[in-house]
């Protein structure tokens, strides 16, 4: 499917900011167990460890964006709605249009400051994201969903 | 029609829920205040007894319901009253059931169940009602405006099967339903340690050592037959005269000897069939039909599913094509996995054991190293998972899918209009290996069922993918 829609370019900025978020949470936890280290002397092992993982993980983090940005696909059609995403762990996803129940639109404040929306595609088991769009292409996202929806005769169920 | 009020007898089951409910805390409150005199603890549970009463009471006068020319009415709730409109066409699901004490009043619990997802309790519940009200409904629900229906419900059911008693007893024997026993059994005699005093285990087993290894043997010999006996026994309680038929588009199942419980499920709900038998049955050649249903009325069944046939000999099982059309005569060949792919099967089993084996042997030596066998298990696990795991197309609307887990093996036949969505997963390395899975969601109850075939050659998983999406 490598013909498919790219997510917006800006998504990538989200991801980095993200990446920052869980870097400051580590930060804090790195900062509590040094400060306990300091005042009941516990093991610096315990901080030393959390000061890794957070360095690692925020590095890794970053390092994947390019990845997950070129493997991100999604397409529409008449028929289907088409997920791609993944590079170590390749995953494609088809739902049929006529198995749609609702489309949610929504957005978390990274996304909103961003303007961005994920769209979350409701079937009759569980919902599949797109995980961004822009706000424009949100609306017309929905409105071929739902027409399409409409539109698909329900034939087989 | 006017409100009606459930049978009298309902007020009994309400009461004794009531009192279930407060005996509990009025027992802590008996041992708080330890320094009551007789009269006052009989006139307190008189009390908190009466209450229970009035409350059951008063609960049965609030719950009426309304048999309407379109929908059924419930009106319940004592403080908050509530009113549930059902209209028939959208019941879904029908269930009764029939403890042993209902049944000489002839009246039946109702579950009216429609497509709504209210998360594993029914939308419509009527503790008792009598027969003559089961009826009614059915004739609704089955067809129709009421006073028409009435009068033709009385057709008969078009098929019919019955389990037959060597059938019944070929179930339970076979049931796996006695290895979760054997596990608990097992787990308390290693447990006997802790519980009993060390010198009274002593005095036990220095008399014991005169009749020697024998004594303990029968011992353990009689608890095997017990267990295998009492679960042996709730097997054919469960599925004591169980029936299957199908009457215009519904399924209506029936079984039990404490408790009769009756299914009445619309065709159109079903999601797919499953053929299932565990590694004994397989070499039995018995099979367990059953469907996933999207109705949460089978919640305690198999597995959460309906169970269509308990146990059918296996080339008797097109006698499902007689209740579900869309089945196929024979069950295809499959599409097998690779050699390559049943050895991945088998070194994840493995890895999964290895971390907890290596860290009981390691903590608990010597004994933990007992856990070895984990080992050899996980490899049977691996292989037979490979040795079943399969995928097939049968028509350009239905795909069947075949996996074994934990020596069970599961053989999926689904319409594809009854997929939700579709999935090819590949990590860099099967991409080399060229192998994918491919997973499939199906609607079960109010939730989602992941069907999920491992390690396909990719060109096959993608020919899957394509067959969906045509």
């Amino acid at each position: 499917m490598e013909s498919g829609q790219a997510l917006p370019a800006k998504i990538k900025t989200v991801w980095r900011i993200s990446a920052g978020c869980s870097f400051l949470v580590g930060l804090l936890i790195t900062g509590g167990l040094l400060t306990a280290t300091v005042i009941w002397q516990w093991s610096r092992l315990f901080w030393l460890i959390s000061a890794g993982l957070t360095v690692a993980e925020v590095v890794i983090e970053l390092a994947l964006i390019p990845y997950r940005y070129r493997f991100w696909r999604y397409r529409i059609s008449e028929r289907d709605v088409e997920i791609e995403s993944g590079f170590f762990f390749h995953q494609q996803t088809a739902i049929p249009i006529n198995r749609i129940q609702n489309v949610t639109l929504e957005a978390g404040p990274i996304l909103q400051w961003q303007k961005l929306q994920t769209v979350s595609i409701e079937t009759a088991a569980t919902s599949h994201k797109i995980e961004s769009v822009l706000p424009e292409t949100a609306q017309q996202l929905k409105q071929q969903i739902m027409a399409l929806a409409l539109e698909a005769k329900p034939d087989d169920r | 029609m006017t409100a009606k009020h459930l049978h009298p007898l309902a007020i009994l089951p309400m009461m004794w829920k009531n009192l279930v409910n407060v005996i509990f805390s009025v027992l802590i409150v008996f041992g708080l205040f330890k320094a009551l005199k007789q009269w006052q603890y009989f006139t307190i549970l008189g009390i908190v007894v009466s209450l229970a009463i009035l409350l059951a009471i008063l609960k049965y006068w609030c719950l009426t319901y309304e048999l309407g020319n379109q929908a059924i009415t419930i009106h319940s709730g004592v403080i908050f009253r509530q009113q549930i409109h059902i209209p028939y066409n959208r019941i879904q699901t029908l269930q009764l059931k029939q403890w042993f004490y209902m049944k000489p009043f002839h009246v039946f619990a109702v579950s009216i169940e429609t497509a709504g997802q209210s998360h594993a309790k029914a939308e419509g519940q009527l503790p008792m009602v009598t027969k003559h009200v089961v009826d009614q409904l059915q004739a609704v629900v089955n067809g129709g405006s009421q006073t028409s229906a009435i009068t033709t419900y009385k057709t008969k059911p078009s098929t019919v099967y019955r389990i037959n008693w060597s059938d019944l007893n070929a179930y339970a024997v076979t049931s796996m339903g006695i290895m979760p026993l054997l596990i608990a059994l097992g787990w308390l005699y290693g447990k006997l340690d802790d519980i009993l005093p060390q010198k009274w285990l002593n005095a036990v087993l220095s008399r014991t050592s005169q009749f020697s290894v024998l004594v303990i043997v029968g011992a353990v010999i009689g608890v095997l037959i017990t267990g295998i006996l009492i679960s042996y026994l709730i097997i054919i309680q469960r599925y004591y005269h169980f029936q299957l038929a199908k009457q215009d588009q519904r399924l209506l199942t029936e079984k039990g000897f404490f408790q009769r419980n009756t299914i009445v499920a619309s065709l159109d709900r079903i999601q797919a069939v499953v053929i299932s038998q565990t590694i004994l049955r397989q070499w039995l050649k018995l099979v367990s039909v059953q469907v996933i249903l999207a109705s949460s009325a089978t919640n305690n069944e198999d597995q959460n599913n309906l169970v269509m046939m308990p146990v059918v000999k296996q080339q008797h099982y097109s006698q499902a094509r007689t209740f579900i059309q869309w089945l196929p005569q024979v069950l295809p060949t499959y599409t097998r996995i690779s050699p390559w792919a049943k050895w991945l099967l088998i070194r994840n089993a493995v890895m999964i054991v290895t971390v907890p084996v290596l860290i009981l042997g390691i903590v608990f030596r010597p004994w933990g190293w007992l856990s070895l066998v984990a080992l050899p298990i996980a490899v049977g696990l691996g292989a037979y998972s490979g040795r079943n795991m399969g995928v097939a197309i049968l028509s350009p609307q239905l795909m069947s899918t075949q996996d074994g887990h934990f020596f069970k093996r599961s053989t999926y036949l689904i319409p594809k209009h009854r997929i939700q969505a579709m999935m090819v997963t590949q990590s860099v390395w099967m991409k080399r290996a060229q192998l994918a899975h491919l997973q499939l969601e199906l609607r079960h109850g109010d939730a989602v069922q992941e069907v999920e075939v491992r390690y396909l050659p990719a060109q096959v998983a993608q020919s899957l993918y394509e067959w969906y999406r045509r």
